[in-house]
C-alpha cells in the first residue's frame, strides 16, 4: 500500500479524534483506547479506496436494513458511522445516509413526488424524523468503536 | 403491544391525545411513517398486481387517463369479479366503513368514539333487514352476481396492498361478502329516506299555536313549478281526487336520534328533453345528485362490457352494478322523491312487553355484543315489534322509547332493480326494472333514443286512521292495529299490499321536456306522498330556463344542458335584494359598498362576485336572527327551522319579524359586513371552496382535497352548500346521439398517492366536464383476470 492512499498522510494527529491514549492496546486493535476496535476496520478507515469500497456496501446495506425495519434505519446509520474516519464524519456520513433515505422514500412510491410527499402532513414529519435522527444517532457509535 | 392496539396508539398520539410521548407510541409512528419500512408507506408503493386469478373466467380491466376501469369479460360473473377487484383496489377502506356503519361494527375498528353510533345501528338491525333482502335474492342472477363480486372484492383483500387508511387506524379489513353489498345498498336507501322528521313535527305541533304551525310548515310551496306541472303534456300517472293523533317527544332523545339520522337537505336535480326539441333529434338528459361531499367521492365511476350489454356510469363503491348512468341503449338518473315512507310508534311498555291491538306482547329480542377496539364490549338486546326496530335509550333517568317502521327493513330488491335497468334495451324494460325497486323512493329518469319516462319508485304506504287515508308526519299509537302497514313484514318478505300501486305514483310517459329538484311531485297525486320537499328554488329555475329555451327557435343541445347545470342564479336573490336595497339608507357607512355591489348584481352566486359574498353572509344572519332570536324565536335548534321559501316569502309584517322585517334586514347586513370585514374577504370564492375532506382529515390534513374556489349554493341548479359539506357528487350529461360527459368532485382513487386520487376536483369546481364514452382506451393501465382455463 503507498502512502498516498492512506488519509494518515492528510491527517497527522492519526487517531486523535478517537479521544485519549489511555487505553490499551489490545489484540487485533490498533487503536490505544478502542480495544474493541477491530483491525480490519481501523484498515478501513486509514485506505481512501477500501472506504471506497466498503462505504456503498455500507449503504446498500444499510438500506437493506431500513427497509425490513425501522431499527434498520439506526443499523444504517451505524454501519457509515463504523467506517468514517472520526466521529464527525460519521455524523456526516450519517446525515448523507438520512438525505439519501430520503429521497428513495419519494422514489419508490410510483406516482409521489416531493412535494406530494412533503406535503403528507403530519406523518411526514415522522418520516424525515426518523430518515434524518435515527441514521444520526446510529452513527454515533463511532464516538465508541 | 398487538400491532392493532399500537397502531390506534399512533393516531392517538398524531391527535396530541397521546402527546405523553409513550415509548409504545414512538414505537408506533415508527412502525406506521418510518421511512421504506413504514406500514403506510409500504402500503403507498406496493403496486396492484396487474394479472389476477379467476375462478369466474376471463376479464380484463383497462384505465383510461382519468383512472376508470373499463371492464370486458365474455360472461358476467368474470365480469363482476373483476369488478368487485377494481372497486376495492381504489376504494377498500371506504367499502368497509360503510358496512362497518351499518352493521354496527365501526368500534371493533375504530374504537370506543363510534360506539353510540353502533349501538343505533345495531337496534335498527339492518343487518336483518339486509338478510331479508339477501333471502329474497337466493337463486337470482343478481345474487349470482353479488357473490362473483364478493369473491373479486376478497381476492384484492387477501393480495393487494391495503389502503393507508388501514395503516393508520390499525386494523385489518377482511373478507367481503355478497351481504356486505346489501348493507351498502340498505346504507343508500336510509340515506336517502331514513328520517325522524315525524318527531321534530309532532315536537313543533306541541311548542306552536296550530296558525304558526300550519303557517310555517304546512303550506304547500307556492312556486308553481311541482315536477309535474298542470300543463305538462303526455301520459300523467299517479294524480286525481285525494283520497284523505300525538305523543310527548322528549327533545334530547329526538336529538340522540337525529344524530343518526343522515345528512339534511340531501337533494338532486335532473331533466330530460325529447327529441322533439333537441338538435340531435334524440333525447338528452341531465343530472346531477346532491350528497355528500367527501374525499374519496361518495361515487365510482366504471364501464362494464359483456355480452350485448355496454354499460358506464356511477356506482356506490361495494355494490356491484351501475346505479346511475347510461348504457348503449339509454341513461337514467334518480332524485330524492321526499316521499314518507317511515313511521314512528309510541307504546305502553311493562318489562319485556308492549300493548298492541287489546293485548300485551312480548318483544321479539335478540342478545348482540358491540364489540368495542381497546375497550369494553357492550352487551345489548335488540328488541323489535310488529311494527319493527324499537328503540330506547335513558334520558335524565327515564328511558325513551320509539318504535320504528321503515320500507327498508323488509326484503327489497333494489339491487335486482339496478341490475335489470344496467342491461335494459329500453322504455319498457327500463319501467319494468324500476317497478321492481321497493327502496328507496326517487324520482327516476330515463330516456333512451326516442322515449323520456319519468317514474316514481319505491314503496309508499298507505296510512289510515279509522278508514280515513292520513299522512305518516305524526308519531301513531302503536297500541291500534289500524296504524300497522298492511303488507309489509319487517325484516320478513312483505306482500305490499297496502301500498300504493306502482302506477299510482306520479309518473309521465313521452313528456315533451321534464325537470326534478326534489320539490313536489304533483300538486294533487291520489295518495299522500310526503312532506319533505324542497323550497323549489332549483326546479322554478330549471323550468324557466327549460321554457324560455323551448319557446325559442334554437333546439336544446349539449351547451345548453351545461349551461343550466352550470346555472348559478340564486331566486332567494331576487326577493330579498331589492328589499335590502329598500333599507339602505337605514344602514352604515360601512355597508355602501356592499349596497352598491348589490344594486349592479346579476342574482349569480359566482365566485368572483362581491355581491355574492355579502348575500351569503345576509342570509345565513338574517335567518339567525329571525327564527332564532327575538321575542318570537322558535326555542328551538336549527334543524327544526322552516325551509328557505318560507323565510323568503315570510310577510314583512310577520310575527317573526317582530311585525318589522325592514329592521331584521338591517340587522342581519350589519352583521353580514361586520363578519366580511373582520374575515378580510372580498368575493364569494374567497369563503366558497372545496373544502371537501377525507374521513382522517382531522388527524392527516393532506389527505382533504385542495381548496378550490367555486360557485353556487344549496338553492342553485350548480349546486354546492355552503361549508362544501354536500352538493353535486356526480354530474352527468347523456346525449342518445353524442357524446356523453360527467365528472366527480374529486377523483377515481381513494389513495393519496395515486394522480387519480382528486384530478377531477378542479373541473368539477370550474363546472366543466370530462367525455363519458362506451369505448375502451387503447394505452391505459390493464389488470388481466385468468380463469382456470386462462
Amino acid at each position: 500500500m503507498s502512502e498516498e492512499e492512506t488519509d494518515m498522510t492528510h491527517h497527522p494527529r492519526g487517531a486523535g479524534d478517537h479521544g485519549g491514549d489511555d487505553g490499551e492496546h489490545a489484540a487485533g486493535s490498533a487503536y490505544p483506547g478502542y480495544p474493541w476496535t477491530p483491525s480490519v476496520l481501523i484498515a478501513i478507515r486509514r485506505r481512501r479506496r477500501w472506504r471506497g469500497i466498503a462505504f456503498p456496501v455500507a449503504v446498500a446495506a444499510g438500506l437493506g436494513a431500513a427497509w425490513i425495519h425501522p431499527l434498520g434505519l439506526f443499523v444504517a446509520g451505524a454501519l457509515v458511522g463504523l467506517l468514517s474516519r472520526t466521529i464527525k464524519w460519521a455524523v456526516v456520513a450519517g446525515i448523507a445516509l438520512g438525505v439519501l433515505i430520503a429521497v428513495v422514500q419519494v422514489l419508490v412510491v410510483p406516482g409521489m413526488d416531493a412535494g406530494e410527499f412533503l406535503s403528507f402532513r403530519p406523518p411526514v414529519y415522522v418520516t424525515l424524523g426518523a430518515a434524518l435522527g435515527a441514521p444520526i444517532w446510529g452513527s454515533l457509535i463511532r464516538g465508541v468503536v | 403491544m398487538p400491532p392493532d392496539k399500537r397502531r390506534r396508539a399512533i393516531l392517538g398520539a398524531i391527535l396530541g391525545a397521546g402527546a405523553g410521548g409513550s415509548v409504545f407510541s414512538a414505537s408506533g409512528l415508527l412502525e406506521s411513517f418510518a421511512p421504506l419500512s413504514g406500514e403506510t408507506w409500504r402500503t403507498a408503493r406496493e403496486g396492484v398486481p396487474d394479472t389476477v386469478s379467476s375462478p369466474h373466467g376471463d376479464a380484463m380491466v383497462t384505465y383510461d387517463e382519468m383512472g376508470v376501469p373499463h371492464i370486458e369479460a365474455d360472461t358476467e360473473p368474470a365480469a363482476y369479479y373483476a369488478v368487485g377487484y377494481a372497486q376495492a383496489a381504489d376504494r377498500l377502506f371506504e367499502m368497509d366503513l360503510i358496512r362497518r356503519l351499518m352493521d354496527g361494527r365501526l368500534s371493533a375498528a375504530l374504537g370506543e368514539t363510534t360506539v353510540e353510533s353502533d349501538l343505533f345501528h345495531a337496534k335498527m338491525d339492518f343487518r336483518a333487514a339486509a338478510e331479508a333482502s339477501q333471502e329474497a335474492l337466493s337463486g337470482t342472477r343478481t345474487e349470482t352476481l353479488l357473490e362473483a363480486f364478493a369473491d373479486g372484492v376478497t381476492r384484492y383483500v387477501e393480495t393487494g396492498p391495503d389502503p393507508i387508511e388501514t395503516a393508520l387506524a390499525g386494523y385489518d379489513i377482511g373478507g367481503w361478502t355478497a351481504l356486505d353489498s346489501l348493507l351498502v345498498g340498505t346504507q343508500i336507501s336510509w340515506g336517502l329516506t331514513g328520517s325522524f322528521n315525524a318527531l321534530r313535527r309532532s315536537l313543533l305541533r306541541d311548542r306552536l299555536d296550530a296558525e304558526d304551525y300550519e303557517r310555517l310548515y304546512e303550506r304547500p310551496f307556492d312556486h308553481g313549478a311541482p315536477i309535474i306541472r298542470s300543463d305538462t303534456a303526455g301520459e300523467i300517472e299517479g294524480t286525481g281526487p285525494r283520497a284523505e293523533t300525538d305523543a310527548s317527544i322528549d327533545p334530547a332523545f329526538l336529538d340522540w336520534l337525529s344524530t343518526f339520522e343522515p345528512p339534511r337537505g340531501w337533494g338532486s336535480n335532473h331533466w330530460a328533453v325529447s327529441g322533439e326539441h333537441t338538435d340531435t333529434g334524440s333525447p338528452m338528459l341531465a343530472y346531477d345528485p346532491h350528497l355528500t361531499l367527501m374525499a374519496p367521492p361518495i361515487w365510482y365511476e366504471q364501464r362494464i362490457s359483456v355480452g350485448d350489454v355496454d354499460v358506464r356510469g356511477a356506482t356506490f363503491p361495494g355494490l356491484p352494478f351501475v346505479i346511475v348512468g347510461e348504457n348503449s341503449h339509454g341513461a337514467w338518473g334518480f332524485t330524492n322523491t321526499g316521499a314518507d315512507v317511515i313511521d314512528h310508534y309510541d307504546y305502553e311498555v311493562e318489562g319485556e312487553a308492549y300493548r298492541h291491538d287489546g293485548e300485551w306482547r312480548e318483544f321479539d329480542t335478540k342478545e348482540r355484543t358491540i364489540e368495542v377496539a381497546d375497550g369494553t364490549d357492550r352487551e345489548i338486546e335488540i328488541r323489535k315489534t310488529v311494527h319493527g326496530a324499537f328503540l330506547d335509550r335513558e334520558i335524565a333517568g327515564e328511558t325513551r322509547h320509539v318504535g320504528v317502521a321503515w320500507t327498508g327493513m323488509s326484503d327489497t330488491r333494489e339491487s335486482e332493480a339496478i341490475y335489470e335497468l344496467s342491461r335494459s334495451t329500453g322504455m319498457d324494460e327500463a319501467r319494468a326494472a324500476l317497478r321492481k325497486m321497493d327502496v328507496p323512493t326517487q324520482n327516476a329518469l330515463y330516456i333512451d333514443s326516442e322515449n323520456v319516462l319519468y317514474e316514481v319508485t319505491g314503496r309508499i304506504p298507505i296510512r289510515r286512521i279509522d278508514g280515513e287515508v292520513v299522512r305518516g308526519d305524526r308519531v301513531f299509537d302503536g297500541s291500534d292495529p289500524e296504524t300497522t302497514w298492511e303488507g309489509f313484514d319487517p325484516y320478513g318478505e312483505s306482500s305490499w299490499d297496502g301500498f300504493v300501486p306502482f302506477e299510482d305514483t306520479p309518473g309521465a310517459v313521452n313528456p315533451p321536456y321534464i325537470g326534478t329538484a326534489n320539490q313536489r311531485p304533483v300538486d294533487n297525486p291520489t295518495y299522500p306522498i310526503g312532506q319533505a320537499y324542497a323550497s323549489g328554488f332549483r326546479g322554478g329555475q330549471i323550468y324557466s330556463r327549460l321554457d324560455y329555451r323551448i319557446d325559442t327557435p334554437d333546439p336544446v343541445d349539449i351547451e345548453f344542458m351545461k349551461s343550466v347545470q352550470r346555472d348559478t342564479l340564486d331566486l332567494r336573490a331576487g326577493t330579498l335584494v331589492p328589499a335590502i336595497l329598500d333599507v339602505a339608507d337605514r344602514l352604515s357607512e360601512a355597508a355602501e359598498p356592499w349596497i352598491e355591489a348589490l344594486s349592479e348584481w346579476d342574482l349569480r352566486m359566482d365566485r368572483s362576485s362581491g355581491a355574492a359574498l355579502v348575500f351569503s353572509r345576509f342570509y345565513e344572519r338574517f335567518r339567525e336572527i329571525t327564527w332564532g332570536e327575538g321575542d318570537t324565536n322558535l326555542g328551538l335548534g336549527e334543524a327544526f327551522w322552516p325551509q328557505a321559501w318560507v323565510l323568503v316569502d315570510l310577510p314583512a309584517d310577520d310575527p317573526f319579524f317582530d311585525g318589522d322585517r325592514a329592521s331584521v334586514l338591517v340587522e342581519a347586513m350589519e352583521r353580514a359586513v361586520e363578519t366580511i370585514e373582520s374575515e378580510g374577504h372580498s368575493e364569494y370564492g374567497d369563503v366558497h371552496r372545496t373544502t371537501i375532506d377525507h374521513q382522517f382529515g382531522d388527524q392527516v390534513p393532506a389527505l382533504n382535497y385542495p381548496r378550490y374556489p367555486t360557485d353556487g349554493t344549496a338553492y342553485t341548479v350548480f349546486n354546492v352548500r355552503d361549508g362544501a359539506d354536500a352538493g353535486s357528487s356526480w354530474r352527468q350529461i347523456s346525449d342518445m346521439d353524442g357524446t356523453s360527459l360527467s365528472v366527480l368532485p374529486g377523483g377515481q382513487d381513494g389513495s393519496y398517492f395515486s394522480e387519480h386520487y382528486d384530478d377531477q376536483l378542479r373541473l368539477w369546481a370550474d363546472g366543466e366536464y370530462k367525455r363519458m364514452r362506451l369505448e375502451t382506451p387503447t394505452d391505459g393501465d390493464v389488470i388481466t383476470f385468468r380463469g382456470a382455463g386462462g
